[in-house]
């Protein structure tokens, strides 16, 4: 359901004030890509629906601490799903590589729908990105969207943790540099 | 975690998602006293939030927002993460590990969420009257971050287990049991 940024800033003031239908709008709007994020993260269905419940319940108690001037509520809202898909997957005996796909599938950047949904921000990262070397680029990518240890990278790509650890240090401290501060 | 001037590279891999378990949860109980670190945290939350956009949407089983609503109904009652829950499985040193992160992620989450909500304890003001969010926010910052390395993994749990106990008695009117919890807790010795 497209619902406009400024619809959602709205949603999150009313549910802070103990508003349900604002809640709810909330809820339909923004769970297909809570869930989303959460499954890409869990893996399996059944954990994903265990976390995006933890993940509204939290929304629900914290939407009074969103602040519309310091990002976007979407930004928001899955910083707090992925917090909380994180530490529930860190809890989790160390996954098997198998269950990760070889090559991270994202929308196309020539797709219509996914081009029209891209916020200027997003662009910004996807251009700093472009600067990395390709295989870093994609590293970075695939710990981002999967949610994988340094470790798990090890083993994955059969390199030392430690020249993992420095990549990414180097990949992220690039990418910083390249947003300007 | 010894690299005391790489904070922006730890809190980028925190936001990213790479740390190890360990790491994790000593970055979220280090983060709550440790401005640079939650200022660092945020920024690389904004860097990096909008890699969410990407994400392709996946529509959740359609009874989920009904549960929803009937837990937050009775939230307060049965909804409040414990630490009660670890999971046992694998080998010990992993349990062990799963037993830390969980007692520290459950902690840190009710600490976490109670110190939005309240005040600080006015002085001179009657123990009585503070909040039930404030006595266990106190609590957990009163246990100084040296006795988390010094304790077990047990003992951690067992005392995140009884300071939950001791909000539970709190905000279920008991007054006189929730105060002879958090004192006992006060008392004990590592």
């Amino acid at each position: 359901m497209p619902v406009s940024r400024q619809d959602l800033v709205a949603a999150l003031r009313q549910t802070a004030r103990g508003d349900r239908a604002a809640f709810r709008l909330l809820y339909e709007a923004t769970s297909l890509k809570l869930y989303g994020i959460v499954v890409r993260i869990l893996g399996r269905r059944e954990l994903a629906d265990e976390v995006l419940q933890e993940v509204y319940i939290r929304v629900w108690q914290r939407a009074g601490d969103f602040d519309a001037s310091s990002g976007s509520p979407i930004t928001w809202l899955a910083a707090i799903a992925r917090n909380l898909a994180l530490d529930e997957v860190r809890r989790k005996t160390p996954r098997s590589l198998d269950e990760f796909p070889e090559v991270l599938q994202l929308p196309s950047e020539d797709d219509p729908a996914a081009a029209h949904e891209r916020s200027e921000e997003l662009k910004r990262l996807e251009a700093c990105l472009d600067g990395l070397e390709p295989d870093k680029k994609e590293l970075v990518l695939f710990v981002y969207h999967y949610g994988l240890t340094r470790e798990e990278i090890s083993r994955r790509i059969n390199r030392p943790v430690a020249t993992v650890k420095t990549w990414l240090r180097r990949s992220l401290a690039q990418l910083r540099d390249c947003l300007g501060e | 975690m010894t690299e005391e001037d790489d904070i922006d590279g730890l809190a980028a891999e925190y936001v990213l998602g790479s740390l190890s378990p360990a790491e994790r949860a000593e970055i979220e109980a280090r983060r709550r006293g440790d401005r640079a670190l939650a200022a660092a945290i945020e920024a690389w939350q904004v860097r990096l939030g909008p890699l969410s956009e990407q994400a392709p949407g996946v529509e959740p089983p359609s009874h989920l927002f009904g549960r929803i609503l009937s837990r937050i109904a009775h939230q307060g009652e049965t909804e409040r993460r414990s630490a009660d829950v670890v999971p046992f499985r694998g080998p010990a040193h992993q349990r062990r590990l799963a037993t830390v992160v969980s007692a520290l992620a459950a902690c840190l989450a009710l600490a976490l969420v109670w110190f939005e909500h309240t005040q600080p304890v006015p002085p001179g003001k009657e123990p009585s009257s503070v909040s039930c969010g404030t006595r266990y926010k106190d609590f957990w910052e009163q246990f100084d971050q040296p006795k988390y390395a010094r304790i077990s993994a047990e003992q951690l749990a067992g005392l995140s287990r009884m300071a939950l106990r001791a909000y539970d008695a709190c905000e279920a009117g008991d007054d006189q049991d929730a105060r002879s919890l958090f004192d006992r807790l006060r008392r004990m010795q590592f």
